[in-house]
């Protein structure tokens, strides 16, 4: 049936980690981000804020082009 | 017709006050530019900076829940299309990310200044800068993640239908999340030239506008 069947996708998708690897990609946009814009602020750019904003706005773009690499390929598996 | 008839009154009240202000002679009563001079600059960049991340969370969120909706409405008939339309709600998310970035650059320019040393022509621009640069980031912001919430919540319902169209429409997605970066670099130059609030050199010179007491 089809609520079978809905089931056997949720189990599936719980054990190989879809929405474990969300909740880290989710985190980790929010934590790259700012590390890398208070770290480049005082060892990188000497303290000009534009730059270091420009630093984060960098490294919020990799992680999402990163979590779509993941998706895609990982959809390609299955 | 009947509903527009509230604001009448609304309108009637402001023009009999103008008029009444303009007839008795105290019409430079209503001054824009004292108004301006006597604010203080604090008030202007903390509205900026609460309007940035305000309207940047309120457009991702609305994104978020459009595109929420439909996946969990489509996913009821095609299961598969739940675990790759998480994309569009990363997406969404990106947007609310932009408006943290900029509050936290915006309010490092924030420093405690005396009151009577603090109405400086630089601190007058600063505070300006920093009202309109998170206005202009929150309202790029907000309609970014609308736009990017309803083009996701499209491509969940087409790819129930048709798997290959799901790498068209993230096409546009991406194109629709540009226009949050355009907003984040408007806010960022316009507030390049923004010093931080310092006090002014020295209470002998005056000071920027004769309103402040």
């Amino acid at each position: 049936t089809e609520q079978a069947a809905i089931g056997k996708l949720n189990t599936q998708a719980a054990s190989n980690g879809t929405l474990f690897k969300l909740v880290i990609f989710s985190l980790s946009l929010g934590i790259i981000p700012l590390t890398s814009y208070y770290g480049s602020l005082f060892y990188l750019w000497n303290g000009n804020s534009t730059l270091a904003a420009i630093t984060a706005i960098v490294a919020a773009n990799l992680v999402l082009i990163a979590y779509i690499v993941l998706s895609v390929l990982e959809d390609k598996q299955a | 017709m009947g509903y527009y008839y509230n604001y009448g009154l609304v309108t009637f009240l402001v023009i009999v006050i103008a008029l009444y202000l303009l007839f008795t002679g105290s019409g430079e009563a209503f001054n824009v530019g004292r108004f301006l001079e006597e604010s203080s600059p604090y008030a202007w960049a903390a509205t900026g900076i609460g309007l940035c991340i305000g309207l940047s969370v309120l457009g991702a969120g609305w994104g978020i829940f459009i595109t929420g909706a439909s996946i969990l409405g489509g996913g009821v008939r095609a299961p598969r299309i739940s675990t790759k339309n998480l994309i569009s709600i990363i997406f969404c998310e990106v947007v609310a990310i932009y408006g943290v970035i900029i509050g936290i650059v915006y309010s490092a320019k924030l420093a405690s200044v005396p009151d009577d040393i603090l109405y400086t022509r630089q601190n007058y621009f600063t505070g300006y800068a920093m009202f309109w640069g998170g206005f202009t980031v929150g309202m790029c912001n907000l309609l970014c993640g609308v736009c990017v919430g309803i083009t996701g919540s499209t491509a969940a319902l087409s790819d129930a239908a048709d798997p290959n169209l799901f790498v068209k429409i993230l096409v546009v997605e991406v194109f629709g999340s540009i226009l949050g970066l355009f907003g984040l670099i408007v806010g960022l130059l316009m507030t390049s030239a923004a010093q931080e609030f310092k006090g002014a050199e020295s209470t002998s010179s005056p000071l920027a506008s004769p309103f402040v007491h």
